[in-house]
């Protein structure tokens, strides 16, 4: 829970579902999305695995409220996304900051947007305060965002996630262009930032295309096909999940799983492949018939 | 766009305007770096010394020598800072009117594109028309010389301005707008924190551009009507064919330009130093 000085910030905040019903979403005449279905208690660490052109980050962002389905709908706590808002944070790959505001701003601008009442000092400890939480020290407060390195930069931007506290938390590979360390270290963060709201955690749907990392982070896990972008897997994970880094492995189940998922995505992979072949081939029939 | 004449104020002034503001001067290296003003003084003066007053290779009655003309700068520096003074009171209200002006529509036309889209054509066709030309008219149109001369100064700072901040604008990347909108940032506080700061670099380029403009068109504008000014002292003596006073007034606005390009690459490099090449 958020506190400043003492007194709750955001004292009884909603902890919401997120329904999405058969939605459909296309660019120009292309179909990206083709009938996703998801439906996610609150509280659900969700990850989204695909590669990459699968359509992850334009479904996070109709989520976002950034672009509408085509058809279909997705409901917020039984409310129809309509446009992008507070309750819903976000955390992009990169872009995430404003790049003419030092670290602390960028906290303090969205405090001020979420907690209309509260004073300059105020928004400025309570910045302060979330800094302290992802381990940046009180001189990143005035650093702009180029002085800080890629990780730091990521701490940042989920500091400022974590401090305007929405009942949704969107993440579109936050850590994608991050070394394995510090990636390990800021997924460790997130888990721990999670999971210290026992009673009501966040909402979380986590992109990535690390299965690792999907199974360290996920209580669920979709996994999304190609071409157009659906549903082709999913997993969740029943009773306590060992969530540690080190003994995660030893769980055989946890293995299988592993295997299975960089399987599916293998195949998917292959199967858009040949499919990409099989249109090169027709194509050149069709090319042979016109002469 | 403005790069060019940004770095163009950096040799000419040698400030060293790549270093981030907040690291610590080392003032041998800084020195070291901008050895080259003094000597391209140095050397330019004394080539210029040279070709007339020592050889007289140069026609004295064109070209006067140091002999002449800095005896002459100091007898006439209080008619300078004079003309000076007299300058400032059209190009500050000129420039100010241009700035307020060329960014605020900049602003309008840059976010709302019906708007952008229908008015293009025309901020091209008149943003082509060379300033100058429409001295004549300007004097006819407005009631006082002066307000003539301001009109013709703000107009050529007006395009600059206008032009870079619809650019400036239009080009801010989608992705600053869109993390914005999941903040709910929205009217002033999304105009002065987002859309300008995110304009900034563009806009800045231009206002650049656009103070050197005024600087020609000031003595373009005190051509008429003035009775004093650096521009009116130039033409005044130009007159006269006194080409040593003339030379005196050159290097005066020079100078004056020198000075103030020094002061808006201060202003610039503060507003700037977040960018990634500052
Ligand atoms: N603005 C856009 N206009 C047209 N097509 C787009 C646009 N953004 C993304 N796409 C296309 O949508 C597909 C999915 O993109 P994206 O959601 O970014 O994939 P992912 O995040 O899974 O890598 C890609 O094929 C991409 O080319
Ligand atoms: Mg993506």
């Amino acid at each position: 829970m958020t506190y400043c000085g003492g007194r709750p910030l955001n004292p009884d905040p909603p902890v919401l579902n997120v329904t999405v019903d058969n939605v459909y979403f296309s660019y120009d005449q292309k179909l990206i999305l083709g009938g996703i279905d998801m439906r996610v208690l609150a509280g659900a660490f969700v990850c989204i695995l695909g590669q990459s052109g699968c359509g992850k980050s334009t479904f996070l962002r109709l989520l976002a409220g950034l672009e509408q389905p085509t058809a279909g709908s997705i409901l917020v706590d039984g409310r129809p996304v309509r446009k992008a808002g507070l309750d819903r944070g976000m955390v992009f790959q990169d872009y995430g900051l404003f790049p003419w505001m030092s670290a602390g701003e960028n906290i303090t601008i969205a405090l001020k947007q979420k907690f209309k009442g509260l004073r300059k000092a105020e928004r400025k400890a309570e910045a302060l305060k979330k800094l302290r939480e992802v381990e940046l020290d009180e001189s990143c407060f005035n650093k702009f965002p180029k002085e800080l390195s890629g990780g730091m930069r990521q701490r940042c931007a989920i500091a400022r996630a974590f401090a305007i506290d929405p009942p949704v938390l969107l993440m579109d590979e936050p850590f994608g262009a991050l070394d394995a360390v510090t990636r390990a270290r800021l997924q460790d963060l997130v888990l721990e930032l999670w999971q210290k709201e026992t009673k009501r955690r966040k909402t979380i749907f986590f992109v990535t295309h690390d299965v690792d990392e999907a199974l360290l982070l996920a209580t669920h896990i979709f996994v999304l096909g190609q071409s157009p972008g659906r549903i082709i897997y999913s997993h969740q994970f029943d009773g306590p999940k060992a969530v540690n880094r080190e003994s995660m492995y030893a769980d055989p189940n946890i293995v299988a799983l592993r295997n299975s998922l960089i399987r599916i995505i293998n195949e998917e992979i292959l199967l858009k492949a040949g499919h990409q072949a099989g249109a090169a081939e027709r194509n050149n029939g069709h090319g042979q018939t016109c002469r | 766009m403005g790069k060019t004449g940004f770095d163009e104020v950096k040799i000419l002034v040698g400030l060293d305007v790549s270093r981030p503001i907040h690291k610590v001067k080392k003032p041998r290296r800084l020195a070291s770096k901008t050895i080259g003003i003094p000597a391209i003084f140095i050397a330019g003066l004394m080539s210029y010394w040279l070709a007339t007053d020592v050889f007289a290779l140069l026609d004295p009655f064109l070209y006067a020598g140091p002999s002449k003309v800095l005896p002459a700068f100091v007898r006439y520096f209080d008619k300078l800072a004079e003309g000076l003074w007299s300058s400032m009171k059209l190009l500050v209200p000129a420039y100010a009117l241009a700035l307020g002006l060329g960014v605020t529509l900049g602003v309008l036309i840059g976010l709302i594109k019906p708007l952008r889209d229908n008015l293009s054509p025309y901020i091209n066709a008149l943003s082509a028309v060379p300033v100058t030309l429409l001295t004549p008219f300007a004097i006819h149109t407005f009631a006082t010389f002066s307000a003539a001369s301001l009109f013709i100064i703000f107009l050529g700072a007006f395009w600059p301005i206008l032009g870079t901040t619809v650019a400036g604008v239009v080009t801010i990347d989608k992705r600053y707008l869109e993390n914005a909108a999941t903040l709910e940032i929205s009217g002033p506080e999304k105009m002065f924190r987002i859309i300008l700061p995110a304009a900034a670099p563009t806009i800045l380029a231009g206002c650049s551009i656009a103070l050197k403009f005024s600087f020609i068109l000031l003595t373009v504008s005190e051509m008429f009507g003035a009775t004093s000014g650096m521009g009116f002292f130039v033409q005044y003596y130009s007159d006269f064919a006194r080409f040593d006073l003339v030379l005196v007034g050159f290097i005066f606005m020079a100078l004056v330009l020198v000075v103030i390009m020094y002061l808006f690459d201060l202003f610039k490099n503060r507003v700037l130093a977040w960018t990634l090449n500052s």
